[in-house]
């Protein structure tokens, strides 16, 4: 029998004890243990280290031999879905029979290996535990393994292993805190936070724990912030582990007015993670929501702001807030929140999501109080390219017109322009009758002069417009001027779209229709005349000039696609040089020819606005000043 | 150009030869002989006799000495069956001239023509041509005919002889009927000409191509045509160049305001030969050049579109769907407003108004350009939109359209409209820059089509500004304090009405005055880098820029500089040919053209 075959057999006789499902039940675990067992038992580690095809390179470790054999190990047939546990029993055995510093060079191997990292982190748990590692050599490498893994879905792997370490070797975790807090400079939080945090409700020797408590005040009294900020980091991972218990969430909770202000930030985001922690308890959590609601008016960083965010969205938080809407509460009192925290943003829109499927009416009251408390907030984010577009679909597939109109009638005009904005961006068929009834002159007259301000489609500019005309009867002789000369010049700016709808909706009305047939002559007036003697000749330079405009427009356009389109993100944009059709070639092969498909999109420019820059420009200065007036009405409560 | 106008062109040119043409001391005599000579070859007769030795493109025939025996040109039709025989007179067929001219001479011997050689022995026809370029009296018609019906009918027996008469009309509708081409123009004109024609009929007016290469090449040929040994002929050749330039461009879109472009440099080197001449017979010639050419034109021009100027947004291009598009329409819509302006100006300078009927129509004239001009002013937000500091002058002619036939209120509503509109732009409210110093406005389009202005786009000093204070101060007290208020302080100053806002940059007011010999230099050089330039600070930094402290501050400004600089107006060319000359070349127009009407005529010195 070959070594090959001498190791798998010795492998399967331990792997033979190991189930095939996921560890979910007592008998499972029971089976690990005994694998365990049996790859403990000292005669099966030496057959095992006998078998192993391990040498040396260079009088050290052969590091690439090492990971190709674990690698030849994983894929064992009978290791089954367990292979991370067979590859690190394996990995450790050789480990442990190392010197030192032949371990230490391995692991730095290890951490900077491209092929070997993301499948080794895995069986990480089971090795580095078992390992007697220098304090300092511990420190740098831990600090590297956790900004490699920083965000990654396997980084999980590494926090699993650091854990292990820490139950196993509690002494050398407390002496790895001390050595982080030698160099302040390149002090790593996240993982001086986990090593705290997994100390707190470790047990200790006396010894021990006298150590630890002096470890934990030095970081806690530092005077470096980054620091500080790990020892409060640290309690979201006890609560995350262990739980907190509600006299240390009192003693935390006491500090608050004694610490300073970017303390207090830290302080805020933590108890909202110990809140949203599973092992807290319900009545620590009850304590740190009622904190919380009273206190998250002063959250003011994006991370704390960030951690009650993510609170009030978990799905497991919401029993702990009960009917009475505390949790929209909440989030009113953390807002603003700044237009740069899209992972704070993408998390709000989660939660509106949920509201809108589970109660329409509820949402609204919930959107719109987020208009209100932070209308340039949300209105700057929902505008950016690719944000909030979930929420924007499941909006378009519900009725939004009372929503929206409550938006368009506001005295604010932040939210004014969130109303148009979803009325273009929705497609919004009609604005809610009711409520623009209940708005009254002043909220149809904000809402109206507003749009003179607003860029949005032409559909959408037609379909507003036509939704106000039963109303403009109830207003002013000089406002019904306003309203039809808008009308007018709408049909003449957007020609194709906002004539359209308006035709189509209320064509039939006498002063509508004929403002219509005017405008119909008009055009045709126009193209004569554009036509004519009077305006057929060229202008010097006028050709070069479009050609230049062009070009800037071109760029720009490809700009806006980039940003807004998901596709140049995915995929490759090669541009072809001759020829209408294109085949590719690679490995050898030349795929069949296939033919460009020609796609376009067109916008309709508003003609007027381009034609007379200078008189739009000075219609929306006085719709502006109107709007100015209707305002301080509308807030001196002027009502109807 | 009414087939009137035309015909009455063609006739004064052709009246004005004389029957041969030659090159002499004093220049180029131009001859109907050329004119006949063409039109038998657009008959598609071939020459037989020919009174001159034909040159090379560019030069004059040399006209032979040799005895005519009566016939100066002779044809064959193409059949070969039909002579023609011309005598030519460049005098009135009259009884006095029937034998001091040799008329009665020259036909006789014209009759018997030497049918013998080998071309002439299919001729069964001969037709003799008196052609003359005059009118004829009764007598001179009775001599005529009394010869013709003397005169065998036949002759050797089988030719038939016949005479025929083309006078003065004859020879205008032979030409509009076969020779508006190229071919009418004298022969040293012919290559430079017929390019002329086929480029106006190809180019649109105000293309690339245009600017470029038409008119230089038009320059070239009128500074060729009229040059300082020309005559009333060369003058009269000017109008007949426009009237085949028009015939070659009927294809060309544009052909209506490229004409009026090529005409006005056509009667500028006109006035300048008027200038220069001190002959009354040739400014009497570009008088009526003047009136009854370009200004009739413009007048039918306006009569049959200016019901397109009163479209809404007519006046304008709609090609790439920007900016540039405005600023393409506002050249269009300055063009218009600077013809309406200079037609204004004319009628209300050069035409009669002796008798009522005159009055009249004077008065209805100036009414009718001033509705106009509101139109185009009223239906056009382009109208509303100077580029350049240069379009001053389209400033002062709408004003002066308005002003001198009394429409204050329009005036007044249309100059606060104007403030309004530049404030947009001054307070960078929208994509189109200020007023451009540098008078280029390609720097303007390139400063709207890319979004950035261009290095030596100057903004910062201007001469429009203070032409727009010194015209407000034709208005009414009660418009005139408060818009010359807010042009001061919103666009010199850039400052909101409320106080100055951040970053707000104040323009270098300025005024040009012209040299004393202006007017006389006007019409071909290009003086804007002379005369003198004045930098003006209205108020001191401490004053408070209120209405009334511009008000004052102005018109100080207007009493020191008119008495300090004279600036007199005065020469032998209409002031409004001097404006269209100050708009054709791109040069500022002296104040003195408003400030005489509104702030009185100087004292003389």
């Amino acid at each position: 029998m070959d070594d090959r075959a001498k190791l798998e057999a010795l492998l399967n006789t331990a792997i033979a004890h190991l189930p095939s499902d996921n560890p979910s039940n007592d008998a499972t675990r029971d089976q690990i243990g005994a694998f365990q067992k049996v790859v403990s038992e000292p005669q099966f580690r030496a057959d095992l280290l006998s078998a192993l095809p391990v040498s040396e390179i260079d009088g050290g470790l052969n590091h690439e031999q090492v990971f190709s054999t674990l690698e030849w190990v994983s894929r064992l047939p009978n290791c089954k879905n367990r292979s991370q546990m067979v590859v690190g029993e394996v990995w450790r055995c050789i480990l442990e029979s190392r010197r030192p510093d032949e371990v230490e060079s391995h692991l730095v191997a290890f951490s900077e290996h491209d092929r070997s990292f993301w499948t080794r982190i895995r069986s990480l748990p089971m090795v580095l535990p078992h390992l007697q590692l220098r304090t300092a050599f511990a420190c740098t490498f831990l600090k590297h393994l956790s900004d490699r893994v920083s965000n990654d879905g396997s980084g999980h792997h590494f926090w699993n292993a650091l854990q292990q370490f820490i139950k196993r070797q509690p002494r050398n975790a407390i002496e790895l805190l001390r050595e982080l807090l030698e160099n302040p400079n390149s002090f790593d939080v996240g993982l001086a936070a986990f090593l705290l945090g997994t100390l707190r409700h470790q047990s200790l020797t006396p010894t021990d724990q006298t150590e630890f408590v002096e470890v934990a005040a030095l970081i806690s009294n530092q005077s470096s912030n980054e620091v500080r900020t790990a020892f409060y980091r640290s309690w979201a991972t006890t609560a995350w582990q262990s739980g907190v218990s509600q006299l240390e969430l009192q003693s935390l909770l006491a500090s608050f007015e004694l610490v300073s202000t970017v303390d207090q930030q830290e302080l805020i985001g933590v108890i909202a993670r110990i809140a949203s922690a599973r092992n807290t308890s319900s009545e620590v959590k009850t304590e740190s929501l009622a904190w919380l609601t009273q206190n998250a008016h002063r959250c003011a960083s994006p991370a704390a702001k960030y951690a009650v965010i993510n609170l009030i969205a978990d799905d497991g938080a919401a029993p702990i807030f009960g009917a009475d809407s505390s949790d929209i509460t909440l989030l009113l009192a953390i807002l603003p929140i700044p237009v740069t925290d899209k992972n704070t943003w993408d998390i709000v829109e989660a939660f509106l999501v949920k509201r809108l499927e589970s109660d329409l009416e509820q949402f609204a009251t919930v959107f719109l109080q987020i208009a209100t408390k932070d209308p340039d907030g949300l209105l700057d984010v929902i505008q950016l390219p690719r944000s909030f577009e979930w929420l924007k679909k499941e909006m378009s597939n519900r009725d939004m017109s009372t929503l929206v109109t409550c938006l368009l009638v506001s005295t604010a005009r932040a939210q004014r322009h969130l109303g148009f904005y979803l009325f273009d961006e929705l497609e919004l068929d009609h604005l809610a009758a009711e409520t623009l009834e209940d708005a009254g002159t002043i909220g149809i007259g904000l809402s109206f002069y507003e749009c003179q301000r607003m860029m949005m489609k032409g559909e959408s500019l037609g379909r507003f417009l036509a939704s106000l005309l039963p109303f403009i009867e109830a207003m002013s002789q000089e406002f019904q001027k306003a309203f039809f000369e808008e009308v007018s010049l709408q049909c003449q700016n957007r020609g194709g779209g906002t004539r359209s709808e308006i035709e189509s909706r209320i064509g039939t009305h006498k002063i509508v229709a004929s403002i219509l047939k005017r405008t119909s002559e008009q055009f045709e007036a126009r193209r004569l005349a554009v036509t004519s003697a009077v305006s057929g000749m060229s202008v010097p330079g006028y050709e070069r000039a479009g050609q230049l405009f062009m070009r800037r427009q071109s760029e720009a356009t490809e700009k806006v696609m980039e940003e807004h389109s998901i596709w140049p993100q995915l995929c490759k944009f090669t541009a072809l040089l001759y020829a209408k059709s294109c085949s590719a070639y690679s490995n050898g092969r030349l795929t069949e020819p296939s033919a460009l498909k020609p796609f376009e999109s067109s916008v309709e420019l508003p003609i007027i606005d381009f034609a007379d820059p200078e008189g739009m420009r000075i219609r929306r200065l006085r719709a502006s000043q109107a709007i100015a007036v209707l305002e301080d009405q509308g807030i001196a409560g002027g009502g109807k | 150009m009414t087939p009137d106008v035309k015909t009455s062109f063609l006739t004064y040119y052709l009246r004005s030869l004389g029957e041969r043409t030659r090159d002499e001391d004093k220049g180029t005599k131009f001859g109907f002989d050329w004119v006949v000579y063409n039109i038998g070859l657009a008959e598609d007769w071939s020459p037989v006799r020919l009174p001159f030795l034909r040159a090379g493109t560019g030069e004059t025939s040399t006209a032979k000495t040799e005895t005519e025996f009566g016939v100066d040109l002779s044809f064959l039709t193409k059949d070969k069956r039909t002579l023609f025989v011309f005598v030519l007179k460049d005098e009135v067929l009259n009884n006095k001239n029937w034998g001091k001219h040799s008329f009665d001479v020259d036909l006789r011997n014209a009759s018997s023509p030497d049918l013998s050689t080998p071309e002439m022995s299919e001729v069964d026809h001969v037709q003799i041509v008196l052609a003359y370029n005059k009118d004829e009296t009764q007598d001179g018609l009775r001599h005529f005919n009394n010869l013709v019906s003397n005169l065998p009918s036949v002759l050797r027996d089988s030719v038939n002889l016949t005479c025929h008469r083309w006078n003065l009309t004859t020879l205008v509708e032979r030409v509009q009927d076969k020779l508006l081409s190229p071919s009418l123009i004298p022969q040293k004109f012919y290559s430079q000409f017929a390019y002329l024609c086929s480029q106006f009929g190809d180019f649109r007016h105000g293309s690339d191509q245009w600017e470029q290469q038409l008119v230089p090449n038009w320059m070239r040929f009128l500074s060729t045509l009229l040059d300082d040994k020309s005559d009333e002929r060369s003058i009269r050749l000017l109008p007949v160049a426009l009237i085949v330039l028009r015939e070659h461009g009927k294809s060309n879109p544009t052909i209506e305001t490229g004409w009026i472009e090529l005409a006005e440099w056509g009667m500028l080197a006109a006035w300048e030969v008027a200038r220069k001449a001190n002959s009354t017979a040739i400014r009497e010639v570009v008088t009526q050049l003047w009136l009854e050419m370009y200004l009739f034109e413009l007048e039918r021009f306006y009569e049959t579109n200016a019901h397109f100027l009163a479209v809404e947004y007519g006046v304008a291009k709609y090609g790439f769907g920007g900016f540039v598009d405005a600023v393409a329409s506002a050249v269009v819509a300055q063009w218009h407003i600077a013809r309406l302006g200079i037609f204004g100006l004319a009628i209300a300078e050069l035409m009669p108004a002796t008798t009522n009927e005159q009055v009249q129509k004077k008065g209805y004239l100036f009414a009718t350009v001033s509705a106009w001009l509101n139109t185009l002013l009223k239906a056009n937000p382009a109208a509303s939109r100077p580029l350049l500091d240069i379009h001053h002058i389209q400033l002062f002619l709408i004003w002066r359209t308005l002003y001198q036939i009394g429409r204050v209120e329009d005036l007044a509503d249309w100059m606060q409209h104007l403030q309004n509109y530049l404030a947009m732009r001054r307070f960078g409210e929208t994509s189109i820059p200020f007023l451009s110093g540098s008078n280029d406005l390609n720097l303007v389009f390139e400063a709207v089509a890319s979004g950035v202005k261009p290095h030596n786009f100057r903004d910062q000093s201007s001469v429009f500004l203070m032409c727009f204070l010194e015209l407000c101060f034709s208005l009414p007290e009660a418009n005139r304090d408060c818009l010359v208020g807010q042009i001061y302080r919103r666009l010199v100053l850039q400052r909101f009405d409320d106080g100055p806002g951040d970053d707000c940059r104040s323009i270098d007011l300025m005024l040009w005055l012209p040299p004393s010999d202006w007017v006389d230099r006007v019409l071909t050089e290009q003086m804007h880098n002379e005369g003198e330039c004045i930098t003006i600070r209205l108020l001191e930094p401490h004053q408070e820029a209120t209405d009334q402290a511009v008000v004052e501050a102005v018109r100080r400004f207007v009493d020191v500089t008119r008495v300090e600089r004279p600036c007199k107006l005065e020469g032998n060319i209409p002031l409004s040919v001097a404006v269209l000359a100050c708009i054709k070349h791109g040069k500022p127009l002296p104040p003195e053209f408003w400030r005489s009407t509104i702030f009185g005529e100087l004292a003389p010195s």
